[in-house]
């Protein structure tokens, strides 16, 4: 009887979280996991919020605070499924589900694994803070609350992880076209593909 | 070659769920959600009243598993309840990492380990090879390791603490070790933990298990190379070592 009003202050908080940030959080993690990972993600990352709720801070903080919480939750899960190896699999299977149109999809869908595979290759922060800026479009103050370092920090690593990542990509796509593939006529994916 | 404003546009484009409206999550309902956590919460509570075996079935290493769960168990509440790692400052990331090995989680304990990250303890051994290390931390889960540490000063990325560090054997033998634990932590991560221990405790120690080792040396010959699987090395380093410690330890302090 009278559930609610029994509900104490920490609970209402949790409620008023869940209710407010549940997609983005599993927006979050379905970037960044595969599918069958995404419920346990979530449930984790609320779990985490329910024992820590007194350390949720208000307001506009909410968000990266909770961001903050699911990056360690879905590190901690790919460090448990035998680390870089089969996370590089995984991430290889996600990123070309929404494009429309086969040619699109044959130049989009390669383009974007290339960047995701080139992503791959970067320190895991430099990563989170590219994702967070692109994906989660979050600011720099923001990702610097999300990741528990100083807003210098983060314009730094943010400049370097811009350059290393567009490096990355140029050799992966230099590879890729000096590939015996590319060498008869057009990049590997096209040719891959087409055939 | 591609310029840095075309790789970033492709990265925003590679964004696996553009659009959060377009996401098929399961309904919302936060009420039903805090109900599920408050049963498995009690849950938990009840299955921590399991009364212990008998005494008479109660075999050493089976009594030894229950004890490192129940420190498992301890140690993963005392780290969700002190609220380490998730603001991830130096000190709080510090103690995650002493706490998830007290509680013998050896992926949390991964997970705030850099891949490049330094391991020393001075004179005594401590693995440089990760594999090593998590085999150490399985021995170490086996044997009811524990570390208590106090007085921890932080600068900002270093985190300075006194420590005590003992397991199931070492409590057997009336020791302990003591001295300083220094870390230093770098975006979440510990990059270096280095112990000094203190002369004397770590004297100590040194000369309660060289007499160990004599003695097992002169009883169980073959034990020797599983116990102490480098020339060096003072104690077990894995869990073969561990349990055969563990089957001849009560016949050596009854002994002793």
């Amino acid at each position: 009887m009278c559930e609610s009003l029994a509900m104490k202050a920490g609970d209402a908080r949790f409620v008023d979280l869940y209710q407010r940030f549940h997609r983005h959080v599993y927006g979050y993690c379905r970037r960044r996991t595969n599918a069958d990972m995404v419920e346990d993600a979530v449930a984790d990352v609320f779990l985490t919020v329910w024992r820590k709720i007194d350390q949720a801070p208000e307001g506009d903080e909410s968000l990266p605070w909770l961001y903050g919480v699911a990056f360690r939750v879905v590190q901690s899960q790919w460090r448990g499924i035998s680390r870089r190896r089969r996370l590089s699999d995984k991430l290889a299977s996600i990123g070309a589900e929404s494009v429309e149109g086969p040619e699109e999809h044959i130049i989009i869908g390669d383009e974007s694994r290339m960047v995701h595979q080139a992503l791959g290759r970067l320190k895991p922060t430099d990563q989170e803070i590219l994702r967070l800026t692109a994906w989660e479009e979050l600011a720099q103050s923001d990702v610097a609350r999300a990741l528990g370092i100083s807003v210098g920090a983060v314009r730094q690593r943010l400049y370097e992880a811009r350059k290393n990542l567009t490096h990355e990509f140029n050799r992966l796509e230099k590879k890729s076209s000096t590939s015996p593939a590319a060498r008869k006529g057009g990049a590997w994916w096209q040719q891959k593909n087409v055939l | 070659v591609a310029t840095e404003e075309r790789v970033m546009r492709l990265l925003v484009e590679a964004n696996p769920v553009p659009d959060l409206a377009s996401l098929d999550a399961a309904e919302v309902n936060a009420t039903r959600y805090l109900a599920t956590l408050d049963k498995r919460s009690s849950n938990m509570k009840s299955e921590d009243r399991t009364e212990r075996p008998g005494r008479g079935r109660r075999r050493p290493l089976a009594a030894m598993a229950l004890a490192a769960v129940t420190v498992g168990v301890l140690g993963t509440v005392t780290w969700l309840t002190s609220g380490a790692n998730e603001t991830g400052t130096a000190v709080e990331v510090a103690h995650a990492w002493v706490a998830a090995r007290n509680a013998g989680d050896i992926e949390m304990v991964l997970g705030l380990t850099a891949d490049d990250a330094t391991l020393l303890g001075h004179s005594m051994d401590l693995p440089h090879r990760r594999d090593d290390f998590v085999e150490l931390l399985r021995a170490q889960a086996a044997a009811s390791f524990a570390i208590s540490e106090t007085d921890c000063v932080v600068d900002d990325e270093l985190v300075s603490c006194r420590y005590q560090l003992s397991d199931v054997f070492l409590r057997g033998l009336g020791v302990a070790l003591t001295g300083d634990h220094q870390y230093v932590v770098r975006d979440g991560l510990i990059i270096s933990a280095e112990r000094t221990h203190d002369p004397e405790a770590r004297s100590n120690v040194a000369n309660a298990m060289r007499e160990f080792r004599s003695w097992v040396k002169e009883h169980y010959p073959e034990l020797e190379a599983v116990i102490w699987t480098s020339r060096g090395s003072t104690s077990y380093s894995t869990v073969d070592g561990v349990q055969a410690m563990q089957s001849i330890f009560e016949e050596y302090l009854a002994f002793r």
